[in-house]
């Protein structure tokens, strides 16, 4: 018997003030792979992964996570926001920050204990940041603050993990530490879906990549959809873009 | 025209009055001061709460929209019966907090807009009924213009009552529900992700918000209220890095400057004229002239506790060890100094 899908996304439209800004998107995402959301900007790739977390209200479609509606697998389903999304100056810790990702399994009115802390400090510790715990957060760089977020994600040990752009402005070594992380969750047969804007580094980085641009252009392994025709397609006709695409697309092929 | 001395009745002193407000043992005294504790603690914890979320606006158009609501709870009855009081501010209130989130949903206004809108339209219905209630024989004497700047002194025990037991429902709220507050508080779409309703969660938090507010009227007025709200928390924010901390701060600014503007504004006019006249002579001989004019009445609670809290703030601002002005000072003239250390410490 085949295992549903990590991530089934079925016809789904959504709309910001009753403009569509997704059209029909289908996609299904196996367990175990790293997933690559690649697009233009305004192509819906936040917008997409947010609708998927139930985070934007849905005109028409559904999301299922391992075969079963997002309320049953709550749990199985982490999330790293834009770094820009909060404000750092907010007077909490980094060891608090990544608290957080615990609240969702510990339930309402029960506090942290000694097993959160734990986990907590030993996911600090996998992003490289336990020294960092009890510093306020607006000390943080930019790539600091994002493992701060990614740490948050761990500690929600789910089995599926959306990301968006987390690659934005971070330095050289953070981006490598987080691209070591993403290939140990899949080591350990999550998914990661991750929103991406650089086309030079997105065919090293995933195993699959979907095509975005309002509708989705393509979705598939990344040999069979990161190609110049597809891309063009997603694109328009952003000639620099496209050729850079093109060089790399050539470098892989080889 | 030339100002004769005063003199004072030889009781009036400035001492003896601190003793007696400082030793509750007036009955007045110990109700008001009880009423300033308990309001210090729910408007110290919700305040935290409004700043960190960016509506103290909100808090602002809530306070100035309760008046009608108030209005009509004493034409209920033509008294000041505190559960209809209650019960009509707040539905005032929920009713303005309804109406800016219309706004801000059904229209291309911006919630500020919005706020500022409800809040003249609320608060000039409300003024309109207030003086067509006190062009009444039956409302003239109601007392209602303590509504405006508050009077402590006029707070009951049956207005204590209603107090403590809102107070106590707010804090529950607060600290039962801290860490999804912390979240929600801090990112709103990672705690949608988690499963929090956050939705619900805003609309709790402006509920307590009105509820804070309508227990508060009595004794700051509903032109100042805010000011119990942000005042401490913002000052707060100044002294800590730590949300449970913040939360004890702002509670702790709220409730001395509650009790330290309720002592000034306890103080006989005797008292007052006396300190106006000492203020006089200190200034004389650093070139101020002085005329010290006879004062009518003592002080308004709610204007001076506000002031109080506005000081509290301003010493924060100053003395902060972190974010205060001599600290950044200090820090830039180290940093000029001794330029090689500045990077390694912060």
């Amino acid at each position: 018997m085949n295992a549903p899908p990590a991530v089934e996304i079925h016809d789904m439209t959504v709309s910001y003030d009753k403009r569509p800004v997704l059209w029909n998107v289908d996609v299904s995402l196996p367990a175990g792979e790293l997933v690559g959301v690649i697009g233009p900007n305004g192509a819906g790739k936040s917008t997409l992964i947010k609708a998927a977390l139930g985070l934007l209200p849905v005109d028409r479609g559904w999301v299922r996570f391992f075969g079963e509606p997002l309320a049953r697998q709550r749990l199985a389903v982490g999330y790293v926001p834009q770094r820009e999304s909060v404000d750092w100056d907010f007077p909490v810790t980094v060891g608090d920050v990544v608290l957080m990702g615990t609240y969702g399994r510990l339930g309402w009115f029960r506090s942290a204990g000694k097993s959160e802390r734990q986990l907590a400090d030993q996911c600090l510790a996998d992003v490289g940041m336990l020294e960092y715990r009890n510093r306020q957060i607006s000390n943080l760089s930019g790539g600091e603050r994002q493992r701060v977020f990614l740490a948050r994600a761990l500690a929600q040990q789910s089995r599926v993990y959306f990301m968006d752009e987390p690659f934005v402005g971070v330095d050289a070594a953070t981006e490598a530490a987080i691209m070591a992380l993403l290939r140990q969750l899949k080591s350990r047969g999550c998914t990661v879906v991750v929103v991406h804007h650089d086309l030079q580094t997105a065919p090293l980085y995933f195993d699959r990549i979907l095509l975005l641009n309002m509708r989705l252009v393509a979705s598939g392994p990344t040999s069979a959809v990161f190609t110049p025709e597809l891309l063009q397609r997603t694109y328009g006709g952003r000639l620099t873009i496209l050729s850079e695409a093109a060089d790399r697309v050539a470098v892989i092929r080889r | 025209m030339i100002i004769q001395p005063v003199t004072y009745p030889a009781a009036a002193s400035f001492g003896a009055e601190m003793l007696r407000f400082w030793s509750f043992q007036d009955g007045s005294v110990r109700t008001a001061a009880a009423g300033m504790i308990l309001l210090g603690i729910s408007c110290g914890l919700l305040g935290s709460l409004i700043v960190l979320r960016r509506m103290s606006l909100l808090g602002d158009s809530l306070g100035h929209a309760v008046l009608p609501g108030l209005c009509l709870g004493f034409i209920v009855t033509w008294t000041k019966h505190p559960v209809w009081l209650f019960s009509g501010a707040l539905v005032s209130a929920l009713l303005a907090g309804g109406l800016i989130g219309l706004i801000q949903r059904g229209t291309r206004l911006k919630p500020d807009v919005g706020m500022g809108l409800v809040l003249s339209g609320f608060f000039g219905a409300g003024l309109m009924m207030l003086s067509r209630i006190q062009s009444d024989p039956r409302g003239g004497q109601g007392g209602l213009n303590q509504f405006f700047f508050g009077q402590a002194a006029a707070v009951r025990d049956i207005d204590l009552l209603l107090i403590g037991m809102v107070t106590a429902v707010i804090a529950l709220g607060v600290l039962a529900l801290f860490k999804e507050w912390a979240v929600f508080c801090f990112d709103e779409g990672f705690a949608q992700a988690l499963g929090l309703p956050v939705r619900g969660l805003h609309y709790l938090l402006v509920l307590q918000t009105a509820m804070s507010i309508v227990i508060a009227i009595q004794a700051v007025g509903v032109v100042l209220l805010s000011a119990l709200l942000i005042t401490p928390a913002a000052t707060a924010l100044l002294l800590t890095d730590r949300l449970p901390r913040m939360l004890g701060i702002a509670v702790a600014v709220a409730v001395l400057g509650g009790l330290g503007g309720l002592n000034l504004s306890s103080l006989s006019t005797e008292v007052l004229a006396q300190g106006w006249d000492w203020l006089g002579t200190w200034g004389t001989p650093l070139g101020f002239h002085w005329d010290p004019l006879p004062l009518a009445s003592s002080l308004p609670t709610g204007p001076t506790v506000v002031l109080v809290l506005a000081v509290m703030f301003l010493m924060a601002w100053i003395f902060s060890p972190r974010y205060g002005v001599l600290a950044g000072l200090l820090r830039r003239a180290r940093r000029a100094l001794w330029p090689d250390q500045a990077s390694g410490g912060v």
